[in-house]
């Protein structure tokens, strides 16, 4: 029976020795699938590659339809992912083609955000930290090197200018309206990529609104 | 003693032995099958650890972890659909079109953006989180009862490589839907929030919400009818 007994211990030690080091180690192989069941389904399925002879470049997820009218200064563009579709109430400029001088959006407009409501300023500057501190900084004063207050200035020569107002400045980026602000946001600015495609009507009226709120700090 | 007989010569004595030693060895071999199956057929062992290569090797550890990204500001539909979504290649170019442009890791993204006009080669991005295709699943609805990312994917923010690290099994769904209140995030802490733990606080406010029936604040109900999820 010692045999038995050396063996069983083996199995033992074994066991324990691969329970510690095999399970959950690192492989970039794909995970096995033991019973295939449905587990691969040809379907359409988000962000996917798909053959099919009618998409000849395989995308899964269509991209948005070229607006064969549009008169957006970048020419025919993808204007459902700009999420700029026709809106006059919101739109950044008036009937004569200027920049509006009023955010169109009441700061006492509502959201709701995932079934709970949320204030215009909260959305604007929970929006503001994800998309814009990253250059500009949590308080808008942006700059380069080590002092510079977003992580993109302090790290690479990109120039991040500030758009609080400062003594002794021609303060140009400071006083810009409303609309010119949307549509910098929008359609972007020199180094400043643009977010319209990122980010809802709503959302960049209330980052307006929260650029207004932060610059009042330093007005 | 019948010594000599047929029956010796075929069965010597220690072979009175070898009925329970073939039980003995069955069993074990039945119960060592057992523990084969149920602890490396597991998920936690097929899945866990998958880390496939990327074909730009971007890092996590470095956009989330050193600069703090938001998680959001590449995986925007998170909050409103059922998929986080891998960013395009105009949210890359947006900040690579003059932050280390010449870079030859970032050669595929520059094929990918082409002109900027939806005429590139699409990165082809290895999805690590695999659930199967009769399984649902809705990023946003998580997102809402305040779950955050980290529940299900660990600390991207710490990877090099996106790893799993959860298996992802019905198990590992039906033990947060039973009961989730080490999960659920109170009011004012942000989903992407990686380094966010339970307190005796949060659970018990959790727990509240649980048995919660009202529409404000939206009622916790995390169901575990097959139905839920196999739809």
């Amino acid at each position: 029976m010692s045999t038995l007994k050396i063996t069983l211990a083996l199995l033992a030690v074994s066991c324990a020795g691969l329970t510690g080091c095999m399970r959950g180690g690192v492989s970039d192989a794909p995970p096995v699938h033991l019973v295939l069941d449905m587990d691969f389904q040809h379907k359409l399925k988000a962000q996917s590659h798909i053959e099919f002879e009618g998409w000849p470049d395989g995308r899964s997820s269509r991209l948005p339809v070229h607006d064969p009218v549009s008169t957006d200064p970048l020419g025919k563009t993808l204007v459902v992912a700009r999420g700029s579709l026709p809106n006059a109430d919101l739109s950044h400029k008036d009937a004569s083609g200027a920049f509006k001088k009023q955010n169109p959006l009441p700061l006492t407009h509502t959201f709701t955000v995932l079934g709970k409501p949320v204030a215009t300023i909260d959305r604007g500057k929970e929006r503001f930290d994800i998309h814009c501190s990253i250059c500009h900084g949590t308080t808008g004063l942006g700059g380069n090197g080590p002092t510079g207050n977003g992580l993109a200035g302090r790290h690479w020569p990109v120039a991040i200018p500030s758009f609080h107002f400062a003594e002794g400045k021609d303060n140009r980026v400071a006083n810009l309206t409303d609309g010119e602000l949307f549509d910098v946001i929008t359609y972007g600015k020199n180094t400043m990529p643009a977010y319209g495609a990122r980010l809802s009507v709503e959302d960049r009226w209330a980052i307006v609104h929260y650029v207004r709120a932060l610059q009042s700090l330093s007005k | 003693m019948r010594r000599g007989s047929n029956l010796t010569v075929l069965f010597p004595k220690w072979t009175n032995k070898l009925p329970a030693v073939l039980a003995l060895g069955a069993a074990a071999t039945g119960l060592f099958v057992v523990f084969v199956v149920n602890f490396w057929f597991s998920p936690k062992h097929t899945d866990v650890g998958y880390q496939p290569y990327q074909p730009i090797s971007y890092s996590h550890k470095l956009h989330a972890g050193s600069m703090g990204m938001d998680c959001r500001y590449c995986h925007r539909m998170v909050e409103d659909g059922p998929h986080a979504t891998i960013p395009d290649a105009d949210t890359c170019f947006g900040c690579h079109k003059n932050i280390k442009k010449d870079s030859l890791a970032l050669a595929p993204l520059h094929a990918a953006y082409g002109t900027g006009k939806g005429d590139g080669t699409p990165i082809e991005w290895v999805k690590v989180h695999l659930l199967p295709d009769y399984a649902f699943f809705n990023h946003a609805v998580h997102v809402r009862a305040g779950v955050g990312c980290v529940s299900c994917h660990g600390r991207v923010d710490q990877m090099e490589i996106v790893r799993q690290v959860e298996p992802l099994s019905m198990g590992f769904c039906l033990e947060c839907h039973r009961d989730p209140s080490a999960h659920i995030r109170p009011n004012g802490v942000g989903a992407t929030d990686m380094t966010w733990t339970a307190t005796p606080d949060s659970i018990a406010a959790a727990k509240k919400l649980l048995e919660w029936q009202g529409d404000n604040p939206p009622a916790l109900n995390p169901p575990t009818h097959c139905s839920a999820c196999h739809r």
